[in-house]
């Protein structure tokens, strides 16, 4: 939640309108007096106004070194902390370098504001140098933006943007800002208005009476628990009911953390990469209770075998989730933390939680494979036991994002920032950054972040370093390096004949080296008996680590579950 | 043939964002109309539609869902 403290006192406040204010001031204390103190972006020329505005003030201003790892920033700054995230671009390709941290933020739901720079009103339409219609290109990648054309326009349109990202399903906003709305004066305060909160709406009681008598009735009734439960501040209220109803659960790739691991019948991941004994009770559920969640082909497999046995309770903020992939029984849209509460009653379930329980213990982990080549699902799980609870991992994207899934514990869905809807190769590095940023407190007593990557992935936004470096960030980089696009050449092993088409990296950078070459301290290790004195070092050293570790290519993700296939029929290793 | 009347606030890109919407869930434009209103707060759009061949099976409820979580659209309803 913003903090809205300072809007109260915007008299005292040293930004309060004065003469000679200007469009792109009024920008910076909008920001100021919503409680947004760490903003990210890239200057130019269409947004030098708003650079201006920000020299000197109070809010932070972190200069990222490429469009897309500030609006990554953002997006791990808003996850990391549930506030809302603001990044900034210049026109043209600045803007159009926000897209892809536009589009993840619009499929993984997350409240960020983008303010773009755009040409002066005069020079709209007219090719000018730098000239993107951002608008146009803005409208598959957000939940609403808008274009500025008169600075009397800029305190509605803010406010509306601010409150957008943030109503119903949070999403990505942008706000595209002409130089010349930016140099208007503006002599306007903020309004100090809190955004008024939804109004309580009645509960539907007739749905919630019918829900709670299915789950009443259910003798094998799975909890499937998503994103949404974080997004809503709800973890309290999952939990409470998981306690009532007594029924297992399983989470999606976004919602780990939600349920602690600890939990009795909690059995982890579901999906393509999810546990066994996830799957497997899922298939066999009488009652699905989706929380959050969204029936995501990763998660169902083939749809029409997804818990072909199951009636289904779906409770989310975005009606257009219900029935959009499976139908549900019983569909409630609202406050998760309303809702729930009122749908926790007993299951009648004791038997099928111990059956839950035999299966966890059956298909837990194994971490004895053999040999002296480091085994990344052991080292992850290593470095998860020592790890405080507040630390944040954020991933990229491939084999060891989801070797971070499976193999490392989560006790709170912020503290896991893993680019789930649009997996985005390049988003951990800058994520990790933002979540840093988002959790300073006093110096030293930073929460730890963590950012697990590929060598593949870290190389797309690997001028990130430089930022983490800068600033002196607690972000320690493990990097799993098979010098391979790892998760695309497991595909081409499996379903492709062996083909390895373009995803050998044998020619990776000395990645110590380049780590080094940024000012950050680095050690590569290669044998398993050096993962713990590698852990203990990159802990203990202060600011930005990266700890390189070769690992074998041919590791495979398991169990898997093959494209077109239902859950039960999973692939392990053969 | 599928016909939605569509009542959005008339604001920047409206028609684009409801067309957009519209092509990506699945279908496609055969018919459109929308009656002059200069100064007017409200839009009025009938869209014709028929299924993408991809979307055979999407239920125009779904589509209607979409539509309606567009920040300016205010009511979409569907004619027999
Ligand atoms: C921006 C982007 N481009 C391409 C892909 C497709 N892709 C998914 S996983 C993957 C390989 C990732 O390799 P690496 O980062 O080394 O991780 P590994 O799978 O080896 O752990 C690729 C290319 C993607 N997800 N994102």
């Amino acid at each position: 939640m913003e903090n809205s403290s300072t809007a109260e006192n915007l008299d005292d406040n040293p930004l309060s309108a004065e003469p000679g204010l200007k469009g792109a001031d009024y920008v910076v204390r909008v920001l100021a007096s919503r409680g947004i103190n760490t903003v990210f972006g890239y200057p130019g020329g269409a947004i030098m106004p708003l650079y201006d505005a920000l020299y000197n003030s109070p809010v932070e201003h972190v200069l990222c070194r490429h469009e897309q790892g500030a609006g990554m920033a953002a997006i791990g700054f808003a996850r990391a902390s549930g506030k809302t995230g603001v990044c900034i671009a210049t026109s043209g390709p600045g803007a159009t370098n926000l897209v892809t941290a536009l589009a993840e933020a619009m499929l993984d739901s997350v409240p960020l504001v983008a303010l773009t720079g755009q040409v002066p009103t005069t020079a709209l339409g007219t090719d000018a140098f730098q000239e993107v219609d951002m608008l146009g290109m803005s409208l598959s990648v957000t939940k609403h933006s808008f274009l500025v054309s008169n600075v009397e326009e800029l305190p509605e349109i803010l406010e509306q943007a601010f409150q957008l990202a943030n109503s119903g399903r949070p999403g990505p906003v942008l706000v595209d800002l002409p130089k010349d709305v930016l140099l208007a004066s503006c002599a306007s305060d903020p309004s100090s208005n809190a955004v008024a909160d939804t109004q309580p709406v009645a509960l539907p009681w007739n749905l919630c009476e019918q829900a709670r008598e299915l789950i009443s009735q259910a003798s094998r009734p799975v909890l499937y628990a998503g994103g949404g439960v974080g997004m809503a501040n709800a973890v309290e209220a999952l939990r409470f009911f998981q306690q009532k109803t007594g029924m297992p659960s399983v989470l999606t790739l976004k919602g780990l953390g939600a349920i602690a691991p600890d939990t009795t019948g909690y059995l982890g991941m579901l999906g393509m990469h999810g546990t066994r004994a996830a799957n497997l009770a899922v298939q066999q559920c009488d009652l699905l209770v989706c929380v959050g969640a969204r029936f995501d082909d990763r998660v169902t497999g083939r749809l029409e075998g997804f818990a072909p046995d199951a009636r289904v309770i779906h409770l989310d903020i975005d009606p257009s989730e219900f029935g959009k992939r499976r139908q549900p029984d019983v569909a409630l849209s609202g406050d998760l933390n309303i809702l729930l509460p009122a749908l926790a009653v007993k299951a009648p379930c004791e038997e099928w939680l111990k059956n839950c329980e035999a299966m966890r213990y059956e298909f837990r982990w194994r971490y004895d494979a053999p040999g002296e080549t480091i085994y990344a699902p052991a080292l992850l799980n290593t470095l998860s036991q020592q790890l405080p609870d507040s630390t944040v991992v954020t991933c990229d994207v491939g084999q060891h994002q989801m070797w971070v899934a499976q193999h490392m514990s989560f006790t709170r869905p912020e503290n896991h920032l893993s680019s789930g809807g649009l997996g985005t190769m390049g988003f951990g590095l800058p994520a990790a950054i933002g979540a840093a940023l988002s959790r300073q407190k006093q110096p030293r007593q930073d929460d730890l972040v963590i950012c697990v990557s590929g060598d593949g992935s870290i190389m797309m936004n690997i001028q990130e370093l430089s930022t983490a470096r800068r600033l002196n960030l607690p972000v320690k980089v493990v990097l799993l390096d098979n010098e391979r696009l790892g998760m695309v050449r497991q595909w081409q092993s499996l379903f492709f004949e062996g083909r390895h088409s373009e995803t050998v990296l044998s020619d990776n950078p000395d990645f110590p080296a380049l780590a080094q070459a940024f000012g950050i301290p680095a050690q590569t290790i290669l044998h398993r008996h050096e993962v713990d004195d590698a852990i203990q070092t990159m802990l203990n050293t202060d600011g930005p680590y990266l700890l390189h570790v070769a690992i074998d290519a041919e590791e495979n993700v398991w169990p898997l579950v093959p494209p077109g296939a239902d859950n039960h029929n999973m692939l392990e290793d053969i | 043939m599928i016909k939605l009347d569509v009542m959005a606030i008339n604001r920047q890109a409206v028609i684009e964002r409801i067309l957009r919407v519209v092509r990506h869930r699945g279908f496609h434009v055969c018919g459109l109309n929308m009656p002059t209103n200069t100064g007017s707060a409200d839009v009025q759009v009938e869209l014709t539609l028929e299924r993408a061949g991809y979307a055979c099976k999407t239920p125009v409820d779904q589509l209607v869902a979409q539509l309606i979580k567009l920040v300016d659209v205010v009511q979409v309803e569907q004619r027999s």
